[in-house]
Parts: structure tokens; sequence; C-alpha cells
């Protein structure tokens, strides 16, 4: 805990005079009714370097075929809340819980359940909740999110507001995180390049739960 | 801030001596600026959005100890050890004990103004622990032992072929090899071992949720999720500017920041933290709140608005005279409009009296500012400080009274233009004396032949045809 003594003179450096006038926060800001389409967040999902798979000519078969995708795959570790997604899918593990996260170091692909999606910046939630097992989400070549096809929002205010209200009613998360495409830098000379420290390619997939 | 006393005049120097470098340097943020357009027309409510942002911080600033008490009660539930640190000295300490109670030798750390302002990695490596700076242009500046010349890009001022260069040296890539991707991907695998090796992960802050004990890290690179879910010790630092009230706020800044900085529509990944990680046991997260001089800026009334700051670059990006002399010109860990809006407070006027003068006053950083902070203004107002307390040179100041006793007597003022158009010439050959480094960069027009009032006299009115109007103006 910190020392109540030391907080009162470290706060006292940042007291307002006595007597002046406090702004009053502006309160909650909503911004413009942004539509949740499909088309908006494939545009939005393109332009930082992912894509949106169709899940044709079934679910399945979308994502079995995004497994064996290009080279000869290496290891695919699904997290639990993807992993119930993947009935009749063939080819991946489920992520134990593990203290030892660097045990996904060599995941080539992981796949993982998104908990809403945003059209206005493909900006996907995944939280401890949906991804207690972090770290793979980061430590793979890869990955494949899925996400609820009705859980996309248009807005980024209406998609925050969401993560709001549920800390704001005690969900006791401990970690949640907006992804919006693969790692990227453009650290060299301003030229961009996809995957720097995360992943080097994201898709997306809508799914029917 | 460094120590070192800002030398703009003599370090913009340095950079200006290869007129390509400055050519390609100048392009490169201009085209930061076009994409930062690009996205803000995307938005249809951008100006709405950057008005929320203003007045939620000038909110933040009027209510810097209720929402540090709230941050702290809720960040303490959250399971963070929270340690405050009113000076740059304490944070040093808080954090090398730290690391030493824990056994730690190598650490990981992602961006973070403030430790490099503070002088953390130096503070670390002198003590043995190794920090590695995970950030793709981090580390290249930290491979070089220079600092970043830009907040948001901290290798900008480099080409490929001295980061390859570099990168042969220490990470053995192919001699000659200057690819961005190639070289990036070297990194990514040097990187990827200190991240699984590293005891400790030191983040910085974005900012911090007064409502949830949550504190937000942005990245493109991934690299503060990995230099975070990975190792047992979290250290996260903050400069105490980096409350917001709610987040919801939040949104408010994930909306602006990345399309200021970059042209993204949000930063690759943005994470909120709370506390230690449930799933991993023993896991330790801390957070260190600094001051480090802030307090000095809080009380000045008339620049306090520049602790809004949410670090984007953008008023870099725009700035004509940053673009040209770029970040290490101004010897501070932030450059640009704002570093040198900062400085002063922060360093001092006596050492910062050159900054405010690196400037056009052309208004373009506060154009772009996306918490809306008047940093042109700002610059004057230091202007019209450093000169009252004697900051400002003699000459500088001679000048001035010249101008001022010119424009106040008619006829010294058609003088003073005759007598300059007389020797126009010969200036525009370059000024000799101390002065020269007005006509070093760049040209003055051609002299005209005759003032415009003796232009007017003579036949100006008769060629205008000008209205009964326009002559109340002659």
């Amino acid at each position: 805990m910190v020392d109540g003594a030391a907080l009162a003179a470290f706060s006292m450096r940042f007291q307002r005079p006595v007597g002046s006038v406090l702004k009053a926060h502006p309160g909650v800001y909503t911004g413009p009714d942004l539509p949740a389409s499909w088309e908006v967040f494939a545009t939005s999902l393109k332009s930082v370097g992912g894509v949106l798979l169709n899940a044709q000519p079934s679910q399945e078969q979308a994502i079995q075929a995004a497994i064996d995708m290009g080279r000869a795959p290496g290891r695919v570790v699904a997290s639990a809340a993807a992993a119930t997604l993947l009935t009749g899918v063939t080819g991946w593990e489920t992520a134990r819980v593990t203290t030892t996260p660097q045990e996904w170091e060599d995941v080539d692909l992981a796949i993982i359940r998104a908990e809403s999606a945003c059209a206005e910046n493909a900006a996907l939630l995944v939280t401890s909740s949906s991804l207690p097992e972090r770290a793979l989400a980061f430590l793979a070549q890869r990955i494949l999110v899925l996400v609820p096809r009705n859980r996309l929002i248009g807005g980024f205010m209406a998609a925050q507001a969401e993560l709001a209200s549920r800390l704001a009613n005690g969900e006791a998360l401990h970690h949640a995180t907006w992804m919006s495409g693969p790692s990227k830098t453009a650290d060299i000379e301003q030229t961009l390049v996809i995957g720097a420290h995360g992943v080097c390619a994201l898709a997306v997939m809508a799914v029917d739960i | 801030m460094t120590a070192r006393v800002p030398q703009f005049h003599v370090d913009s120097e340095k950079f200006l001596v290869d007129q390509q470098r400055v050519t390609w340097h100048d392009g490169a943020l201009w085209h930061l600026r076009y994409k930062r357009d690009l996205a803000a027309q995307m938005v249809p409510d951008w100006e709405n959005l950057r008005d929320q942002a203003a007045a939620i911080k000038a909110h933040v600033l009027d209510h810097i100890p209720t929402l540090l008490s709230q941050f702290i009660k809720n960040a303490e539930a959250a399971g963070w050890v929270v340690h405050l640190a009113p000076e740059a000295d304490d944070l040093k300490r808080i954090v090398l004990d730290l690391l030493k109670k824990n056994g730690v030798t190598k650490a990981v750390k992602s961006k973070s103004m403030l430790t490099e302002e503070c002088g953390l990695n130096h503070h670390l490596e002198a003590n043995g622990i190794e920090v590695v700076d995970t950030d793709l242009g981090e580390r290249i500046v930290q491979l070089r032992h220079e600092p970043p010349s830009h907040i948001v890009v901290p290798a900008i001022h480099l080409k490929r072929g001295e980061i390859g260069e570099l990168f042969h040296e220490h990470l053995g890539t192919a001699k000659g090899e200057d690819d961005p991707l190639r070289l990036t991907r070297a990194a990514r695998a040097d990187l990827r071992k200190r991240f699984l090796g590293a005891q400790a992960g030191l983040t910085g802050v974005n900012w911090a949720v007064a409502d949830s004990g949550a504190i937000v890290v942005c990245t493109n690179e991934g690299n503060a999720d990995l230099g975070t879910a990975l190792q047992p010790l979290h250290i996260a630092c903050m400069g105490v500017e980096k409350l917001i009230p709610t987040t919801a706020d939040g949104g408010v800044f994930l909306r602006l920041l990345a399309r200021s900085a970059t042209g993204q529509p949000i930063t690759t990944y943005s994470t909120h933290i709370r506390g230690p990680d449930p799933t991993r046991p023993g896991h330790q997260a801390h957070l260190v709140i600094v001051d480090a001089g802030r307090h000095r800026l809080f009380a000045d009334d008339e620049h306090r608005r520049a602790l809004s700051c949410i670090r984007c670059g953008a008023c870099l990006n725009t700035c004509p005279v940053y673009r040209r002399a770029s970040g290490h010109a101004y010897g501070t860990t932030v450059p640009g409009p704002i570093g040198a809006v900062l400085a002063p407070a922060m360093i001092g006027t006596a050492k910062a009296k050159e900054l405010p003068f690196a400037s056009t006053l052309c208004g373009s950083c506060t154009n772009v500012c996306p918490v809306k902070i008047d940093l042109h203004d700002q610059l004057l107002s230091w202007r019209r400080r450093l000169a009252r307390e004697g900051h400002v040179p003699f000459s500088k100041r001679f000048a001035m009274k010249i101008g001022a006793q010119a424009l106040s007597y008619p006829w010294l003022f058609s003088l003073a233009g005759k007598i300059a158009r007389t020797f126009w010439g010969l200036a525009r050959k370059g000024i000799p004396g101390p002065h020269a480094g007005w006509t070093k960069h760049r040209d003055l027009p051609p002299a005209p032949k005759q003032s415009f009032r003796g232009w007017w006299k003579s036949d100006g009115q008769n060629q205008g045809k000008p209205t009964n109007k326009d002559q109340d103006h002659g």
C-alpha cells in the first residue's frame, strides 16, 4: 500500500490553488453512429495488413483451409475459447494452461477467439476472459481470429463503451487488448514491414455460434 | 530531461551538413503528416474528438489529486504494487531495487519517453543489469549509443545503409544488407531470444485509467505485450499527468493517437493491463508514478496545458524546423514544438533558452495537435518570458529596440528602407559576422526598386484604379 503521508506530499504538488475554478468532466462522448458492416470491417482490416476470410463453403472447411494454407503447417495451437469452435477440424492442439508461456515459442499458427470486432478500425477485442493464454497470440508466427458474426460493432466509441461497462460492473479482467492487424514497424526508413515482434500475418473469420 | 544544455544552433548545423539527408528526412516526416491528414479526414467527428480530448485533459489537470487517489485505490485492488517517485532519482532507485531484489540480470523494455528522460537505462546498466530496448527504432539507437531523434520513430534520422552496417556489426547480418524487411527479421529473431530470456519487462504507460486501475500500453510491434506476457516481473513507469478518468475516455485517445501519429486507425496492439497475471503464480506487477519536474510545469499557469500531451509526434512531423533540423538538435528527450514548450519548465529557462526560438511560429503544430495544445502561442509566451528574464542575447534585444524605434517614426522607417535597399544586394550574398546563420540556408529575395509608399505616390494609384474604399487604406 502506498504510504498515506507520501501520497499527500506527492499530491500537494498537483493541487490547484484554493478558489480555482475547476473544469468539469465533459461527459461521455458517443461520437457518430457508424454502421456495423462486415464490408467496412474488411476494408479497415485490409488497410492494417489483415485479411477477412469467408466461412465458405462451410465454417469447418474454411478453418481447415486456413490451417493448411501455404507451406506445410508447423504447430497449430488453439486457445481454449477457440477450441470449442473447431469441431470437425483436424491438425491442431488445445493450448494447455501453463506457467511457462515460453513453450509457445515454436507455434506457427495460433487460433483464438475474439469477443467483439470493430468496423471503424478493424480492432478485435481479446481479454483475460477469452484469452488467458495471452502470450500465445504474440509468440505465434500467424494468427487466425474467430469472431462471432453478431459481435461486430460499428464505431469504436461504442466498442470501447462495452469494455468500459464490463469493467464498471466489476468483471475482474487482467488484460484487454484491441488487436488491429498483424504486428508491424516502419522504423527503418519509413518502410512498412509486416511482422515486427508479434504475428507476421493475421486473418479474421466471422463465425456462427 | 537530459542534463546537457541544448545548443540548437550548434547541433542543428551538424544535421544540416548533409543536404541530401535533410531533404529525405523532411520528406519522410511530411509523408507521416500527409498520412495523418488522410486518416483525420476519414473520421467524420474529428474536430469534436479533439475538443473532447482537450476537455478531458483540462479536467484531468484540475483534478490530479482526486484522480490519483482513485487510481491508486483501484490499482492496488487489482494487485499492482504502486510506488511514488517525486524525483528522477527516486524512479531510478525504485526500479533498480526491485530488479536487484528479484535477482534480475536481464530486462527488456518497451518504449517509454519518461525513463529516457530520467536516464533509467544508464543507471541500470551501470549497476550491472542488461536492459534491451525492444522497439525496433529504439533498439537501433541503443546499439548506436545515441538518444532517439523522434518520440514515435526514434531512428528516423538514419538511412537504411547505416542500419545495415549496424546490424552487420551487432546482429551478424550480411555485409551490405540494407533491405528493411530482412533487417527487421534479423532484429525480430535477436529480440525474440531476449523476450524469452528476460526476467523482467519494463514498460511505459500511454495512460492510466482511474476508474479501473488499468494502465494502457499501445504499440504496433507487439513488443510491450511480449515484454509483459512472458517475464515474471513487470514494472510500468508513468508520469503523473497520464491519468485519465474512465475506460470510456480511453476510447477517445485510442481513436486520436495512432491517426495523429502515423495515420493508422488505431495502434496494432492497444492493451489494458490490471496488475499481475492470475494465471502465472508468483507474477508481480509494479507501477511507478513519477513527478520528476512535472510539478514545475503544473504550477505555470501559462504552460500547464502542455502536460496534456499524448506523445503522438504529430507536431514534430509537421514542424518545418524539426523536419530539417532533426531531433538531436534539440538536445532534449522530447524534441520538436512540444519539446521546446516542455523544456523551459522542465530543465529551466536558462538551459532551454534557445528552444522556443527554434520555430517559425507558423502554427501548424497547433493545428494538428490531437489534444489542442496551443503550441505556437506557448512558444511565443516562452519567448516573452525569456526576454523578461534576460535570456535573450543582446544582439536580438538591440535589434528589437531599433525595430521599435523605426516603426514609431515614419521618417525613420522611410530612411531605414532607403538604406536597406542600397545595401540589399550585399546582404543577398550572405550576411557576415554573428548573424551569418540567417542567410546560410536561405536566400533573401531581390530588393524592390522602390518602397510601397514611393510606388503608390508615383503611379501605383493610377495603375490599380482603386475604388474609394481601397483608397482609405492607402
